[in-house]
């Protein structure tokens, strides 16, 4: 042999050859090889079920980061701040800067921006949300029992659907405007009779008064009617007038002589009354709905019938005791009151509708009536409840006034 | 010269007892047939695999790694890499050569890893290790102990190259496959491992008494 490479390497396979083979146990490779294929499996399931709850999870953050960046950007492209839902505190909005807040319900409130208003107060299932001016959207997460409001002005809104915005502005010529993108909204207020259903896609509008109704016993503009009603899809529909089809404003009656709510619908209060007179005033505060006495007390205000206004706003109240409606009554009952059965009719207001949208006006109103009764104490209490929660509101000068007084 | 030795029945063609040489048809079939049967999962099946390719496997790891204490660990991770990736073998009929480079592949990582350790002189445990003591005359058994230390001097890539070459006596093209590479790749690693192997033989006091009686280190 002349390769001195193939002579080494023979060298080395005899040596090998030579060592004893340790005669691998077939049974025993068998069995490890077995074993280890099962333990890998289970590992590689527990894998790929960790990397899907892992890309599930990844996947939903990012469903919920885009929805809420969605959000946040959707509507005006200004910068948003999400945050937790400060309750009881005001916030407000420079321009370009929306806020967005977070309830533990999962409902969530953006504040556009150069807009200011308040979170009242949050319950387990809702909540209220006082709009001083500007615009919100409210995304409502519903559960059983679940009830947000925003309040604006002598308005409410309801949240019945899930997702609408609500606008309001005093000093505009069209002060109120809701909008609805899911879902549907109870708007309530003086320019309505009754309740006004909002539905997605619609928009509702309400404009000031251009003119002050004669009679009217308040010094504020009061909206008086529906001002526009733009619908995108459909009108939206008044449960009390679809409940009794004859009373629909601007619908051809059958009879000669058209309802008094379309009268009082209309702006023609007095007509409204008389009509309502001549039919049986006492039916209507036996039989008719709590938006009816509403509607009825109205009319009669504004027509200067206010013997007619507190006797329907009576008939409300006993007849709907405990009901929004009967707490609307009492609120206007002390405004067309003085001096202490005032203030009892705020307290009233107050006691039943603690996060009402009147809330606000009525712990005013209610430190003016004390003072015009003389009770000074009962004035200072309610100044200084007025500037816990409302240290900016419209009463806040004469609350601090009573306060030093 | 080498090109001449890949025509010739130069390497050392080592027994293969137990694999009777069936034609070349019935190998494919039975190669076939087998494939199948691991992708089954069927236990008959396993169970034959593993007794035809025990032995095979283990030998080729002895041929590539020397003696070694956990033979029997290597031969297990062999099985549990070919039974894991049967479903990624395209040519049934390439099982032999197949579980041949997983072998070849197991002792490449062994011998990388040692290749690495070799520049700290640790053995795996750090403990240099200590040949079996075999049979035969004491400068036989001197210079296997030798060839056996150069061999794990060399780069792991050219020394199993040498090896499958030289001792395991698979053609070039066998041998490429089994390593994963291209024949020609195959070719310039054998042809550096012979040198390199011959270059540190001539270093070897011993290999060279055991190869200079017969004057081949000249």
């Amino acid at each position: 042999m002349t390769d001195p490479v193939a002579r080494l390497l023979e060298t080395y396979k005899d040596g090998l050859e030579a060592q004893p083979e340790e005669g691998t146990s077939i049974n025993r490779l068998e069995q490890r090889v077995r074993s280890t294929l099962r333990e890998r499996a289970v590992a590689r399931k527990r894998t790929v079920t960790r990397l899907q709850l892992g890309l599930a999870a990844a996947a939903c953050f990012a469903v919920v980061g885009s929805a809420i960046a969605y959000r946040a950007g959707s509507s005006s492209g200004v910068a948003t701040n999400a945050q937790s839902v400060p309750a009881g505190d005001w916030l407000a909005t420079a321009r370009g800067i929306a806020e967005e807040r977070h309830f533990a319900d999962g409902s969530s409130v953006r504040l556009e921006d150069e807009s200011s208003a308040r979170v009242q107060f949050v319950e387990a299932k809702g909540g209220l949300v006082h709009l001083d001016h500007g615009a919100v959207r409210l995304k409502v997460h519903h559960v059983d029992g679940s009830t947000w409001r925003v309040a604006a002005g002598p308005y409410e809104v309801e949240a019945i659907g899930t997702e609408f915005t609500v606008d309001w502005g005093p000093s505009r010529e069209k002060p109120l405007r809701v909008s609805v993108t899911e879902g549907t909204v109870a708007v309530r207020g003086p320019a309505f009779r009754g309740t006004r259903f909002v539905s997605a896609n619609q928009v509702v509008e309400v404009a000031a008064a251009v003119t002050e109704p004669p009679s009217a016993p308040s010094a504020e503009p009061q909206p008086v009617a529906v001002d526009s009603l733009q619908p995108e899809t459909a009108e939206p529909m008044d449960l009390d007038e679809a409940a009794s089809p004859s009373s629909t404003p601007g619908v051809q009656r059958p009879r000669s002589e058209p309802s008094w709510r379309a009268l009082e619908a209309s702006g023609k209060y007095a007509e409204a009354v008389k009509v309502a007179q001549r039919r049986g005033l006492s039916s209507v505060y036996q039989s008719g709905t709590a938006d009816d006495l509403l509607a009825l007390s109205r009319a009669s205000r504004f027509a200067g019938r206010m013997d007619v206004a507190r006797d329907a706003l009576m008939a409300c109240r006993a007849r709907f005791a405990g009901s929004p409606q009967a707490a609307m009554s009492a609120f206007l009952l002390g405004r067309s009151a003085s001096g202490r059965a005032a203030a009892e009719w705020f307290s009233s207001y107050l006691r039943e509708q603690p996060g009402g949208a009147l809330a606000r006006e009525a712990l005013g109103r209610l430190i003016e009536a004390y003072q015009a009764a003389g009770d000074r104490v009962s004035a200072r209490s309610a100044a200084e409840r007025y500037l816990k929660s409302y240290p900016d509101g419209p009463h806040a000068t004469l609350a601090r006034e009573a306060l030093h007084r | 010269m080498l090109a001449a030795r890949t025509t010739t029945p130069a390497p050392l063609r080592l027994a293969t007892a137990g694999f009777p040489e069936p034609s070349a048809d019935d190998a494919v079939h039975a190669a076939t047939a087998m494939v199948e049967g691991l992708r089954r999962s069927d236990p008959a099946v396993t169970r034959r695999f593993f007794e035809m390719y025990a032995g095979r496997v283990e030998r080729t790891l002895r041929r590539l790694l020397g003696p070694a204490e956990d033979m029997e660990d290597l031969v297990h991770d062999v099985f549990v890499d070919a039974l894991e990736a049967i479903d990624k073998l395209r040519e049934p009929a390439a099982l032999p050569g197949w579980v041949t480079g997983i072998a070849v592949i197991t002792a490449k990582r062994r011998l990388q890893k040692q290749y690495r350790r070799r520049w700290l002189s640790l053995s795996p445990t750090g403990v240099l290790p200590e040949l079996p003591s075999t049979p035969g005359d004491v400068e036989a058994r001197a210079a296997f102990s030798s060839i056996h230390q150069i061999l794990n001097l060399m780069r792991p890539e050219d020394k199993i190259a040498v090896l499958l070459y030289r001792v395991d006596g698979l053609t070039v093209d066998d041998a490429a496959a089994a390593m994963g590479i291209s024949s020609s790749t195959f070719k310039r690693r054998l042809r550096r491992g012979e040198r390199h192997l011959l270059k540190l033989a001539k270093r070897s006091t011993t290999l060279r008494i055991w190869l200079g009686e017969e004057g081949r280190l000249s």
